[in-house]
């Protein structure tokens, strides 16, 4: 590092109002005022009010949410046959940051594969959905859905199963093609 | 010491080394599949082909010997473009299915096709598929992930001498076969599976079960006899998934034995002990160890008070001598003139293995069946005072077992081993047992403490030869299942926590020697084998 | 008629059982009237599930409150645990009983004989009674104030009464044996006895003026006009000393930007993090009547009280408080609680504007800006209305226009010597180390164990 390329910056210096407090304090004090009204007048704006509007239902530009590439909760995708794309290959339970997936393997019961999932369970509540395993996965097995409602009412119930990650499939093959 | 220089550098050989291992030895990486230094040279796959100055054509060099100041070059054009051509041609009938296959990870095709293969592949035909079989109890062959390397033919050749694979049929439809009838079930089979380059020979044991990234590998002893094969034990949250040979020079170089490398399964066998109990009128109820071991500790204390002379110690030959020894201690801290007695020493039948072309030695299995006979004879004859053997026990003549009134009995075999001929002393007096899985002792005894298996503690075995060697803690024992060293080291009220390596250098020669190996150090330098 | 039912219920008693019943289900009110504000200023809605507009909500959670399980945890003091939220209670609600709600009201009563008088408790008879010439009958005529008590010492008692709220602190954070609140205490405790010393001057600039501690006549002293058309409230003459005061009061409530006792980022919580069910409610309702009540102590101190331009009585010209009319009363009623809830909501708007205080910075303010200011504010004060030579009337100086506008000027002044003083002041470096013997950082012992 140069001499020139130091920067020295001066701890800026309190002036007369500004040691009073009360003036910062009443421009502060005008700002939340500002929001306040903001918010009470007629056609206040406000934030989504979730449940009653939801940011699927509102258009992109407009702060909507754009299904694509937003990540919440996975899905396990099925081919043609309605069998698990998932060859457990590990791929995605090894570049988990969060560690969160846990895979049994076994011999697949079809001619044209070798390997696929007994078990495959996700912790939803250690996943931090980053979407590495999306990226990962080398048959587009897993993948994130739009879906971030998920209510369970145990830990165990939130650990969700192979069975239960194939369903989530069907229930967004819809609207969020693979 | 003959000087060669590869890639502008020189460097220093052995006499008699091939250009692949000098190039080895002083860190230079030169791809090869077929070459393995614990079998005869076939020169058959072609990747490892160099440019040799003076010489027109690429030699391989895991064939030509070197000769002081020759110049070869790895990485000159010619060579690299050959690199590149032995991968495509053989990717051409290589299937592209490493996220199944149980190799990925350890496999030289992958890491030679990341290191000097192309990007893109060229093959646009149909590739062919050789099928599966099932060619042993514990292998599985995928022949159309073979790359005809030969290794496993040579190895059942030269090393197992069984001559159970032969290569069959020519170009593309070549295939790894066995005779009908004849399956590949020898001693030491599952070697095979471990030489394969590619992820061809599997072990049908840990078909599936894990990815080998995920696997941590742990120093360790085979525990099956008193070779002492040294091994790897790969693991994975704290469960076992395999075993593997660790090369030593000394005892069992690339190999080990079939019941070596399963013999994990009895660590993560479904009966282990895992609950210390206690008797109670007549029954037996769960306690936890700390109670266990001190009301062991002072029955066998008020035994001994009356007479001295009442107590002894069965050390199994399954203990580490560190273990023996604190045990030897303990109980002789109770009662000074207690008999040490070493616990039954199985004896199998000793298997030779030799070349099947020349005849010579390659490999032996041991006939005495557990691993630190030697060692734990050697702590009693260290502690002195009375001592007995097992049968010595059994037949009970000598004046001063016939005192014997209670002990301590260490068992820890892999499998049952309170046969019919057992001591009068194991069915009455008092019986303070540790051991791993249960039998008819185990289910009688007045005290008894789960132990830990080897892989579940630190230690340290003599083999037959004499050589101490060390095995480090794994995975972690059982809930509420300590190792028996820390029983001891409570009971003796030894200050801080158990260190093994304290108490092999309390116990000296030739224990304290050996040498806690080194997860992380490459593999030791090889030599040339003459076969 | 009224006057009768008052001999029988006395207005102090009505005031008592109104203000209180009042003041539990505001403090609720508050909470919700926190949230709110809390949403507008962030933008959102606020709670708007419970009834209406969310005007069920502080019942929701009253609900929640009671029948949450009343848990202690092992190791705490259960003795000092239990009485803490009782002190915070009964701290504030006695603090209401000298607060003048709605002046003085003089009614007459008609009475049998002159020996059988019986006026309302607490009332006060003007005059004699005079007969009506009806037999023996007499009518009295008697003055009783709309508060509980007109204690002549009222400020002095407010003093005291409020600094014992620190008790209810410490107490329940020495009670909850957890690090957390144990330092929100000691933080409570130390910051407390720091701003009472300000907000103690400010009250007493204003005692001075009037002469008196009672807070009925401190509010009647300003219930007149300067120069005919003023509100002669005190915030106009001395609006540093009511600064000052409102600043302390933020601090005596514990609220952000001073809430450092129970600063959730630090300190989980601080004094409240063990308490939980209705203990937790008693804690926060007595932290939010805290409010209301030095709110009331601010109105009349600085504000007028219950005056607003019009509801001065003219039944005595020298106490403007007394009024015949129970209209009247109760409007002035109104007016006051209208006044407090403006400075509440002031409270609120600055919770939700400032961030917390640094510890350093807080104790700063009190010692190097608070506290010099106030105590010239008093002295100046002391020293201006030493040259005039007032005449009390009915017991109470006043102040004139003239007076206020000097006075006034005394702050400006003020105002210039402090702005003049801070830039010739040493900075104090924020950053210094205390040299603790012994500490690691202490150069001139070699730190030996630590290191
Ligand atoms: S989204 Fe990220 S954290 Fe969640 S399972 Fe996939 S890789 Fe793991
Ligand atoms: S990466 Fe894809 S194919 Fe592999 S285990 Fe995960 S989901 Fe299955
Ligand atoms: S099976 Fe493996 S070891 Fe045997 S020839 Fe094929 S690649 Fe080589
Ligand atoms: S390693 Fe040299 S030819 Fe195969």
């Amino acid at each position: 590092m140069k001499q020139e390329d130091i920067i020295l910056v001066e701890e800026p210096q309190l002036t007369l109002s500004d040691g009073f407090y009360l003036p910062q304090v009443f421009i502060g004090l005008g700002t939340t005022m500002k929001h306040m009204w903001k918010t009470i007048r007629p056609s206040g704006d406000i934030v989504v009010q979730y449940p009653e509007e939801r940011r699927e239902d509102r258009p992109v530009d407009e702060g909507g949410m754009l299904r694509p590439t937003y990540r919440g909760v996975h899905r396990l995708n099925k081919d043609m046959e309605g069998r698990p794309n998932c060859v457990a290959c590990f791929m995605c339970s090894t570049a988990c940051p969060a560690k969160c997936i846990h895979i049994e393997a076994g011999e697949s019961p079809w001619p044209d594969r070798e390997k696929y999932p007994v078990k495959f369970d996700i912790d939803e509540l250690r996943c931090i959905y980053c979407g590495m395993c999306e990226e990962a996965c080398p048959c587009d097995a897993i993948e994130l859905t739009s879906i971030y409602k998920l209510v369970g009412t145990s830990r165990q119930e939130m650990i969700l199963d192979k069975e239960k990650l194939l369903e989530i499939y069907d229930q967004t093959i819809d609207h969020e093609p693979m | 010491m003959p000087k060669i220089t590869v890639d502008g550098k020189t460097i220093e050989c052995k006499d008699k080394q091939v250009i692949l291992e000098a190039c080895k030895d002083n860190g230079i990486q030169i791809p090869h599949y077929c070459y393995h230094p614990g079998l005869s040279v076939v020169a058959s796959c072609r990747i490892c082909l160099v440019e040799v100055e003076g010489v027109p054509k690429l030699v391989p060099a895991c064939q030509t010997p070197i000769r002081d100041g020759m110049v070869v070059n790895t990485n000159s054009p010619k060579a690299v473009a050959n690199q590149k051509q032995v991968m495509e041609y053989l990717l051409t009938s290589h299937p592209l299915d490493c996220p199944v296959c149980d190799q990925a990870g350890e496999c030289y095709l992958q890491d030679y096709s990341y290191e000097y293969g192309r990007a893109e592949p060229r093959f646009e035909e149909e590739k062919v598929k050789n099928p599966k079989k099932d060619v042993g109890d514990n292998i599985l062959l995928y022949s159309d992930r073979c790359i005809m390397c030969t290794r496993c033919v040579r190895f059942t050749r030269e090393v197992s001498g069984t001559s159970e694979l032969f290569v069959d049929g020519r170009g593309a439809r070549e295939e790894i076969q066995i005779f009908p009838g004849r399956p590949l079930n020898n001693p030491l089979a599952g070697n095979v599976v471990d030489i394969c380059p590619v992820g061809a020979l599997l072990d049908k044991n840990f078909l599936f079960k894990q990815r080998v990234w995920l696997l941590k590998s742990t120093p360790s002893i085979s525990p099956v006899d008193a070779g002492g094969e040294n091994i790897w034990v790969d693991h994975n949250e704290g469960k076992i998934y395999r075993c593997r040979p660790r090369y030593n020079a000394d005892v069992n170089q690339w190999w080990i034995s079939d019941e070596t490398r399963y013999a994990w399964k009895a660590v993560s066998d479904g009966n282990r002990l895992v609950a210390a109990k206690k008797a109670q009128y007549s029954s037996q109820v769960e306690t936890d160890w700390q109670k266990a071991a001190d009301q062991a500790y002072t029955d066998l204390k008020n035994l001994a008070a009356d007479s001295p002379g009442t107590l002894y110690a069965l050390l199994s030959p399954m203990m580490a001598c560190e273990e023996a020894y604190l045990l030897g201690k303990l109980i002789r801290s109770l009662d000074p003139q207690a008999v040490l007695v070493i616990g039954p020493v199985p004896q199998g039948e000793q298997q030779v293995f030799r070349n099947s072309i020349t005849g010579k030695e390659t490999f032996v299995i041991q006939g005495e069946k557990v691993p630190n006979a030697n060692g734990v004879r050697k702590v009693i004859e260290l502690l002195g005072g009375p001592s007995a053997t097992y049968e010595e026990l059994v037949k009970a003549e000598k004046p001063e077992l016939k005192k014997l009134k209670g002990g301590w009995i260490v068992g820890g075999y892999l499998k049952d081993w309170v046969g019919k001929e057992q001591p009068a002393l194991f069915k009455k007096g008092y019986r303070a047992v540790q051991d791993i899985l249960p039998n008819s002792l185990v289910n009688s005894a007045d005290v008894v403490i789960p132990g830990a298996a080897w892989t579940e503690k630190d230690g340290c075995w003599v083999n037959f030869k004499g050589i101490a060697q060390v095995f480090s803690k794994a995975v972690p024992a059982p809930e509420g299942v300590v190792s028996e060293a820390e029983v001891y080291h409570y009971l003796l009220r030894l200050p801080g926590a158990y260190s093994a390596a304290a108490v092999r250098a309390e116990i000296g020669e030739p224990v304290s020697a050996a040498k806690i190996p080194d997860a992380d150090a490459p593999e030791p330098a090889m030599e040339f084998v003459e076969l | 008629m009224i006057d009768k039912f008052f001999t029988i219920v006395p207005p102090w008693l009505i005031v008592l059982l109104v203000i209180f019943n009042v003041l539990l289900g505001a403090a609720a009110y508050l909470i919700l009237l926190e949230r709110k504000i809390a949403s507008w200023t962030q933008d959102r809605i606020g709670p708007n599930r419970v009834g209406p507009a969310g005007l069920l909500q502080p019942l929701a959670d009253g609900i929640k409150m009671f029948v949450k399980e009343d848990f202690r945890s092992k190791n705490t003091d259960k003795f000092m645990f239990t009485i803490a939220p009782i002190i915070m209670m009964l701290v504030v609600f006695t603090a209401m009983a000298v607060i003048p709600w709605g002046g003085v009201y003089q009614g007459t009563l008609t009475h049998e004989s002159p020996d059988a008088i019986s006026i309302p408790h607490g009332a006060t008879l003007v005059g004699d009674p005079e007969p009506t010439g009806n037999g023996t009958e007499v009518v009295s005529t008697y003055r009783v104030p709309f508060q509980v008590f007109d204690a002549n010492i009222g400020v002095l008692f407010l003093i005291a009464v409020l600094a014992l709220a620190v008790y209810a602190v410490v107490f329940a954070g020495w009670a909850s044996n957890n690090k957390y609140s144990f330092l929100g205490g000691i933080r409570a405790a130390a910051q407390m006895v720091s701003y009472e010393v300000p907000m103690g001057l400010s009250i007493i600039t204003v005692v001075l003026m009037f002469g008196t501690l009672s807070l009925n006549e401190i509010t009647e002293a300003q219930a007149r006009y300067w120069f005919g058309f003023i509100p002669a409230w005190n915030i106009f003459c001395q609006p540093l000393a009511f600064i000052m005061f409102l600043i302390c009061l933020h601090a005596e409530a514990n609220r952000a930007p001073f809430d450092l006792a129970e600063a959730e980022q630090e300190l989980v919580g601080g004094y409240h993090t063990e308490y939980s069910s209705m203990r937790l409610g008693l804690l926060l309702m007595g932290e939010y009547v805290g409010m209301v009540i030095t709110s009331a102590v601010l109105v009349a101190l600085f504000l007028g009280g219950w005056h607003f331009p019009g509801l001065t009585g003219n039944v005595d010209p020298a106490n403007p408080s007394v009024t015949t009319s129970l209209l009247e009363i109760v409007l002035r009623i109104v007016v006051y609680l209208v006044k407090i809830l403006v400075i509440i909501g002031v409270f609120m708007w600055v919770r939700w504007t400032l961030p917390r205080f640094r510890y350093d910075q807080l104790m700063n303010m009190a010692w190097r800006g608070l506290i010099p200011i106030s105590l010239f504010g008093m002295v100046g004060t002391a020293v201006v209305i030493y040259f005039w030579n007032r005449e009390p009337v009915d017991g109470v100086l006043l102040i004139s226009g003239t007076q206020a506008i000097a006075l006034l000027a005394l702050n400006v002044i003020a105002l210039v010597v402090f702005a003049v003083a801070a830039k010739m002041l040493p900075k104090a470096n924020p950053n210094r180390k205390l040299q603790v013997p012994g500490s690691r950082f202490n150069p001139t012992q070699p730190a030996t164990q630590l290191d």
